[in-house]
């Protein structure tokens, strides 16, 4: 149902943060407050105009779905030749913008969590060193993630993705620029998430390539149409659209941080804490599911399969290492390579309304978290250990109240919003072992449901560490609770943690019997891992070490993360900078040495031309023309 | 005048070269004045073209003029304007411009140097627009001589040697070429017509030279033709293994002619291949193709690799020209196979393929403009171009940071910025005929972000060495040479069309003269 006065509004949503990052960049440092307000400004703006036009979709109905500037027929931008005449090739490319029911509480969500954040960063960078720089890299990662959910077709997707790369390259390095403090590990860090989620997007992008020759079009739907027209054809999913799909999801790997691409994340903790807030819950990582979610339709059974798998292992193999770090912000940074395992998941488990229904509330209550964990810093004078936290109840109890709600939002206690979200995905999980056969239908749901009273354990454990019992530093002693530009949005994004579920509403539907397993299984979860972590954290009653010595060697390989960096070091990036040497000196002494030596031969005043003088150079041309005279002749006798 | 406006574009750099000759020597303002005024002017001639004039939408030559000028040898001096020698004439006269604004007010021997960068602005005029061979090949020696003066004369340490390596190199493509010239003009002859040195004239004829029977050392006349050519512009691209130069004479020459150096010369070999060295061995080409896309591989991967290993910033960013030429070929040979099956498949790829190797030219010639620019402004404060000398600038510059920015990630393909369009045009293209070749080029891709990336945390990021704490933010000079090819960047990045529009018609015209070897 195209509507006319749909489209500007839509466009303006991405369009505000990014007028407001390039005033940013042009006059930010002059205006008053470092221009915080801008982008603050055109992110509520930006906010609004998501919510009236959710509202508006919400009355059409669960199936809402409509191309505001379609890229059919004559519509839409004509990105690399606008010349009417050229029909062919990638150069007709047209872009269009793109709205359904999925998209709009996503856009929303957004937009919001990225509002909260600016408000948030207006009291957490308070008299940072580039307070402007950091806000402008704020706004055009709120403008990347926007843009890439409003685009119709996935080349944009990638486009806009990449842009987000930069961004959060720019916002994980921001300290390491800092003009008093320099920090040299935010350097590295962002240097490793750039470069690791960069295989993913050059997969990504060869991914692209090979859909575009297939089919022509990279627009999702006409891939929708396309792609069964040519299975129907093929009778059978074909070779190149296979690889396509699993490069695609490649790509989401990087992005999304799945294993054995989710290296990039934790280290992205160096970032400022409401830069991870925005990493993790809005943009970047959502980005990756996204793509999968709206891709499933090129998603071979082969591919889906991979994808349950691997996001399931990635949920469980997390969640296990999140358990074992005693830095507030590590915590949080493998809750959600766990979560973003449970989405990926989804998607192949056949239920990408599901996964993006887990990016929707995972969005809200993991922003809450981050903004709630940077809260405790802030008001602990940056110190994140767990060990040096406690009895932070009392003195910050806004923080406290918002976090618990977070807390077990994601934990999944019922009627919050990550029990409905996660129940959807266990349920299809479920559904897909009664399905199919064997250990590929088996696994998924084997893996969710072992993380799902993990997920409660290492929750309940950050959570209880940190605010319940007693200070265990000075630090956590002198907390006091946060001013309210910060306070606010944590009041906000724990009532979003609770009631979130509510705002979706393409409400994936699993069968009964699945949902079932799945609603017993979850609240089985809960129940574990809640009452172990009461036992452990808040009574005393069993010691968490001597647990974690009776499972010696393996919590041992998960407090120091499996391996994963060191192996990766190991077989890339030495491989990679050794073979660099060898290259380059190849490039020396044999190539160029090549040159010289023939070089030298023909010449044997090689010496004398050293010195630049007219007379030498002239006589060297003379002998260049001399020797192309013979050759002409040669030729010319040759032809004639 | 209207008919002769080529020649007075043409002739108008050489003009300006004299009268800085007559200007004394020690009016150093007045040589800049008239540099920067010629270019600048060339500039919105161009532009002015563009706007009005040039009709983008047809696919031929425009403005042609020709008169005789060797009867004797049916030379003439014959000039015409298409899109795609409009858009690298914008490009030349762009980066000729910003290198004069580029360069420091006071030099040594400035008429001298602003002279002979006024002769090499008109020699690559020259090229650009030449459509008798014979001229093309004169335009081709006259815009070598300034150059090697350029990095001979106000070079660095080792200027001699390495303005002795720049010449000895592209001498031996000149020969080369001149050999092809020869042949080709006397193999139009051999059918009992006039022989003739027109560009298009040659290449319309090319096609019935595959039927000749025989040839020297086994390979027929084509192949040969093709040999030769391809082996001279590659020289100048450069294609690995003929690169060896480019790092030396990059290392050596000062910042503004490392700029024109890597913004504009690379390019004519590359346009010598467009309109040379395929159109006139259209069936050599063809079976060639899959050597061109290795060797552009090769490039991409090889030159990649190379700069990872180095610590000198400008040798770093001189690898990574060749690396990013490779693009070139790997386009090219795009073109020369097409695939059989689906509609959309004919043309579709094709067209991907010569836009992205096409546009590859402007948009690299733009990001390693920058990328010179941004090594000049390091070494003018630091007086060392050693990575690991220098670090944390970014703290310490704040708009050099921004601009080191757009710098780095244009050049590495960064979407909404230049590199990206045609690194994709160029991958969705070449995908159907060479899908492992492509496959590399990826890898090769994730090298360059790696050497890219690790430069910038070098030279921006990471703890500033006491010494590096004074250095001043970037001058008015310096913004002056940069922020045109920032906006540039942009530009070409979020509407690619701006320049694809006007080089789309000529594009599927060079298509036409090359028919495509048809896959199974």
């Amino acid at each position: 149902m195209p509507s006319a006065d749909f489209f500007p509004l839509l466009l303006a949503v991405p369009l505000l943060p990014l007028g407001a990052w390039l005033l940013q960049v042009l006059v930010g440092e002059k205006l008053p407050r470092g221009g915080d307000w801008l982008p603050t400004g055109a992110m509520l703006g930006a906010f609004g105009i998501a919510i009236a036009l959710y509202l508006r979709a919400q009355g059409l109905g669960e199936e809402a779905e409509y191309f505001v500037w379609s890229s059919e027929g004559e519509q839409g931008w004509k990105w690399f030749v606008s010349s009417e005449a050229l029909t062919s090739g990638l150069a007709a490319f047209r872009a269009g913008l793109w709205y359904d029911g999925l998209t709009a509480p996503l856009l929303a969500m957004v937009a919001g969590v990225s509002f909260l954040v600016h408000l948030f960063s207006t009291g957490y960078m308070r008299g940072n060193s580039r307070y402007t720089a950091y806000f402008a890299g704020l706004a055009l990662f709120s403008f990347a993630m926007l843009a890439m959910l409003v685009s119709d077709n996935l080349l944009f997707v990638f486009m806009f993705w990449e842009v987000m790369g930069l961004c959060s390259f720019l916002l994980i390095g921001h300290d390491s620029l800092d003009r008093d403090k320099p920090r040299t590990r935010a350097a590295a860090a962002s240097v490793k998430a750039f470069l690791t989620t960069r295989v993913g997007d050059v997969a990504l992008l060869v991914g692209l390539a090979i859909l575009w020759n297939g089919f022509g079009t990279l627009q999702f739907h006409e891939l929708a149409v396309a792609v069964p027209d040519m299975i129907e054809r093929h009778e059978g999913w074909p070779n190149w659209l296979e690889t396509a799909g699993l490069l695609i999801f490649l790509g989401a790997v990087g992005k999304s941080a799945q294993f054995p691409l989710h290296v990039w994340l934790p280290d992205a903790m160096e970032g400022p804490t409401p830069v991870s807030a925005m990493i993790h819950a809005a943009t970047m990582v959502a980005a990756g599911v996204y793509l999968v979610a709206r891709s499933f339709p090129v998603l071979a059974p082969g591919v889906l399969a991979v994808i349950a798998v691997l996001g399931a292992f990635t949920a469980f193999f997390a969640a296990t290492i999140a358990l074992t770090q005693d830095d507030l912000k590590k915590v949080l940074a493998y809750s959600t390579i766990s979560q973003l395992g449970y989405m990926i998941s989804a998607v192949g488990v056949g239920s990408p309304d599901g996964a993006l229904f887990h990016v929707f509330t995972h969005g809200l209550f993991k922003a809450g978290l981050f903004l709630g964990a940077g809260a405790v810093i802030y008001a602990c004078h940056h110190e994140q250990d767990l060990r040096k936290l406690g009895g932070l109840r009392k003195r910050m109890p806004v923080t406290y109240a918002s976090m618990l709600l977070c807390t077990a939002a994601i934990a999944g206690v019922p009627f919050l919003s990550g029990f409905y979200s996660k129940d959807a995905i266990l349920a299809f999980a479920a559904e897909g072992w009664e399905a199919g056969a064997g250990m590929a239908a088996m696994l998924p749901l084997v893996l969710l449901g072992l993380a799902a009273p993990l997920t409660a354990l290492y929750m309940f454990r950050m959570f209880l560490l940190a605010f319940s019992g007693e200070p265990r530093s000075e630090h956590a002693r002198e907390a006091k609770e946060v001013p309210l530009p910060m306070s606010l949005p944590l009041v906000l994004l724990g009532l979003g943690a609770v009631f979130g579920a509510m705002l979706w509403f393409a409400k994936p539907s699993p069968s009964d019997a699945a949902h079932e397993i799945a609603t017993i299984l979850a609240s089985v979860s809960l129940v574990l891992g809640l009452v172990a972590a009461l036992l452990f954290f808040q009574f005393r009653k069993l010691d968490a070490s001597k647990a974690a010595a009776a499972l010696g060697p393996w919590s041992r390989a998960a407090r120091d993360l499996y391996g994963v960096d060191g192996f990766f070091h190991a077989i890339a990036v030495l491989p990679v900078r050794v073979l660099g040497r060898v290259a380059s000196s190849f490039d020396r002494v044999i190539v160029d040495g090549a040159v010289h030596g023939l070089g030298g031969l023909a010449l044997r005043c090689g010496e004398r031309l050293r010195q630049l003088q007219s007379g030498r150079i002239q006589r060297y041309l003379y002998l260049t023309y001399a020797g192309l005279l013979a050759l002409t002749l040669f030729a010319l006798w040759r032809v004639s | 005048m209207g008919d002769h406006l080529l020649t007075l574009f043409v002739a108008l750099p050489f003009a300006a070269a004299a009268l800085i000759a007559l200007i004394p020597r020690a009016s150093q303002t007045a040589h800049r004045f008239v540099a920067g005024t010629t270019t600048a002017a060339a500039f919105a001639f161009l532009i002015g073209l563009v706007l009005g004039g040039f009709d983008a939408s047809r696919g031929g030559l425009q403005f042609v003029e020709s008169v005789p000028w060797i009867p004797a040898f049916q030379v003439n001096w014959a000039l015409g304007m298409d899109g795609l020698a409009l858009v690298l004439l914008l490009l030349s006269a762009l980066i000729h411009f910003l290198a004069v604004v580029a360069t420091k007010p006071k030099i040594d021997g400035s008429k001298g140097y602003y002279a002979l960068l006024l002769l090499l602005f008109g020699g690559v005029n020259g090229v650009f627009l030449a459509t008798d061979l014979f001229l093309f090949y004169v335009f081709w020696e006259l815009m070598l001589i300034p150059m090697y003066f350029l990095i001979g004369i106000w070079g660095g340490e080792e200027r001699k040697r390495a303005a002795s390596k720049f010449i000895l190199y592209t001498l031996f493509g000149s020969v080369l070429m001149l050999v092809g010239v020869v042949a080709v003009y006397l193999r139009s002859g051999a059918d009992g017509v006039l022989p003739t040195f027109d560009i298009f004239a040659l290449q319309a004829q090319a096609a019935s030279w595959a039927a000749d029977a025989g040839g020297l050392f086994g390979l027929d006349f084509t192949t040969w033709i093709f040999a030769l050519f391809f082996i001279a512009f590659a020289v100048k691209i450069p294609v690995v293994p003929f690169h060896t130069w480019l790092p030396d004479a990059h290392v050596q020459a000062p910042t503004p002619v490392s700029v024109i150096l890597a913004g504009v010369l690379l390019k004519l070999g590359a346009y010598g291949m467009l309109r040379i060295a395929f159109p006139f061995a259209p069936d050599a080409f063809a079976e060639l193709a899959w050597l061109i896309a290795t060797l552009g591989v090769i490039n991409i991967v090889y030159g990649a690799w190379v700069a990872l290993a180095q610590t000198d910033f400008k040798r770093l960013v001189a690898y990574s020209s060749v690396s990013h030429m490779g693009f070139f070929l790997l386009g090219m040979a795009g073109v020369a196979v097409a695939a059989e099956g689906a509609a959309h498949f004919e043309a579709g790829p094709r067209f991907n393929s010569i836009a992205g190797a096409s546009l590859q030219l402007i948009t690299h010639g733009v990001s390693a403009a920058l990328m010179f620019l941004l090594v000049g402004v390091v070494y003018d404060r630091a007086k060392s171009r050693d990575l690991n000398r220098f670090g944390g600038l970014g703290r310490i510059m704040p708009k050099f940071f921004v601009v080191a920015t757009v710098g780095f990630f244009s050049s590495l393909g960064l979407p909404l910025l230049a590199g990206f369009v045609p690194e994709a045009l160029t991958l969705f293209g070449a995908w159907p005929s060479w899908p492992l070749h492509v496959a590399v080029t990826a890898f090769g891709l994730m090298l360059t972000a790696v050497y890219l990336l690790q430069a910038y945390r070098s030279v921006l990021l990471g703890p500033t060495p006491a010494d590096c704490e004074s250095y001043p933010d970037l001058n008015g000079r310096e913004m002056g040479a940069m922020l045109p090819l920032v906006i540039a960047s942009v530009a070409l990045g979020v509407a690619p069309f701006l320049v694809l529009d006007l080089m789309a018609a000529t594009l599927e015209t060079i298509l036409g003269a090359l028919p495509p070897e048809v896959m199974p």
